[in-house]
């Protein structure tokens, strides 16, 4: 039987603890979720509806021994779930005018906003599980043992999935292995 | 060689820079984590409608083993699939009322059952569903789960949960918390086997509590709750095992 002693469980009690919690984790589960969805919307909406279901179990969350894995493998599930509800993540760059994230921000070039989208939309292009465990690997820097708990599987199916991701994604945007050549043209060949 | 995904790892991280953050909606997500602890008790209260379903024969079939109590959960619609709940203890701590339950989700006829049942258990907002029978509900197959919960005033947590085969036939498992974070008294919720008799709580104090054992629809397993008026000491904890 999992064990919760030693905790409180009235919720006014730790109800700023979890604001603190949400406010220090806002900005980079924003970023986890923004290249999980690829949408500026779809990723607000994913860590809120993450973070509401942290709220429910906040108790049991604020004892974890890690909080942040317990709620990367909320936000983990949380999205495959959507995918496998089917609810649409990646919106076209041609489709909608009003998209955010294929418009230069403030200080960004023109073609480093293209080339975020261009690896937006090769992130979208891989299977969810490819996806996760890129995301989790080679942006949260998460270990093997750590992607495999937040996607509930083995190492070595993290292990395959990750390779099989940065693969892809390498061919897709025109990587190499040697580096990041950023002269190459790396918006050709990915619209449709 | 290994491919340390050097370059990736700089895209990606160039890549996340092009979200836009604005100020964490706090307000928010508090307001919607309530509505979700709402929905969920809500849900609770459907488990009278499946009572009234179960007794016109509609949603579980009895388990061919006709000694048990155990039922389990035939081919069904995914929406009438809901946990067998069932409170086994209630007070008042502090000036407010509180109820512990159980929920059952059963044992899982066949395969098919056991992932309609295991999809049903991850939209009932429990903190961690995933937990429940394993990724698909392999376990519901052969095991079924239980969560614990308890509501005090208008909070509720979730308490435990684990499969309802973890103690055996003997054992006697336990969890154990206090009800409010500024008060003193503690509850211990536990499970026991489908053979134990009788259950013995000893503090490290030497207190003794001999709980009743109460049987919950859905297992041969019998649960038991204690509202353990004595703070525990040394930050010991009760230990719980089978005497009979």
């Amino acid at each position: 039987m999992r064990g919760t002693a030693g905790a409180a469980a009235g919720t006014d009690g730790n109800s700023e603890d979890f604001q603190a919690f949400v406010v220090g984790r806002w900005s980079r589960l924003m970023r986890t979720s923004y290249l999980l969805t690829g949408e500026q919307y779809a990723a607000e909406d994913l860590v809120q509806a993450c973070l509401e279901r942290t709220f429910v179990a906040w108790r049991k969350v604020s004892l974890a021994q890690d909080p942040d894995a317990y709620v990367r493998r909320i936000m983990v599930n949380a999205h495959a779930r959507r995918h496998r509800m089917g609810i649409k993540e990646y919106l076209s760059l041609s489709g909608d005018p009003d998209h955010e994230h294929d418009l230069p921000v403030l200080g960004d070039s023109m073609a480093q906003a293209v080339e975020r989208a261009d690896l937006l939309a090769a992130l979208a292009q891989l299977p969810l599980r490819q996806r996760q465990a890129v995301v989790l690997r080679y942006w949260e820097d998460l270990s093997e043992t750590q992607a495999a708990a937040a996607m509930g599987c083995s190492v070595g199916t993290v292990k395959s999935n990750a390779a099989r991701g940065i693969t892809r994604l390498r061919s897709a945007i025109g990587l190499t292995r040697a580096g990041t050549d950023t002269s190459l043209p790396l918006h050709e060949g990915l619209r449709s | 060689m290994t491919d340390t995904g050097t370059d990736i790892s700089e895209l990606l991280a160039d890549a996340a820079q092009g979200v836009h953050i604005k100020h964490a909606p706090v307000e928010a997500i508090v307001a919607g984590g309530t509505r979700r602890r709402t929905r969920r008790r809500a849900a609770g209260a459907a488990v009278v409608a499946l009572a009234v379903a179960c007794t016109a024969g509609i949603l579980t079939s009895v388990s061919p083993h006709a000694d048990s109590r155990t039922a389990s959960v035939a081919a069904a619609p995914d929406a009438t699939i809901r946990p067998l709940t069932q409170t086994i203890a209630t007070g008042v701590v502090d000036g407010k009322p509180w109820t512990l339950s159980i929920d059952i989700w059963q044992r899982a006829a066949n395969a098919d059952a056991a992932a309609r049942e295991w999809s049903a258990t991850q939209q009932a907002e429990y903190s961690d569903p995933q937990r429940a029978g394993g990724k698909g509900g392999q376990q519901l197959l052969h095991t079924g789960w239980f969560f614990a919960n308890l509501h005090i005033g208008d909070g509720h947590v979730d308490v435990t949960d684990d499969a309802l085969t973890a103690t055996g036939d003997r054992g006697v498992e336990t969890s154990w918390g206090k009800f409010t974070s500024t008060g003193t008294r503690w509850y211990v919720v536990g499970m026991a086997g489908p053979a134990v008799q009788t259950v013995t709580c000893t503090w490290d104090d030497g207190h003794k509590a001999t709980p009743t054992l109460q049987t919950v629809a859905g297992t041969d397993n019998r649960f038991f709750a204690i509202d353990a008026p004595t703070p525990k000491p040394n930050d010991g904890v009760p230990n719980c095992t089978a005497t009979g």
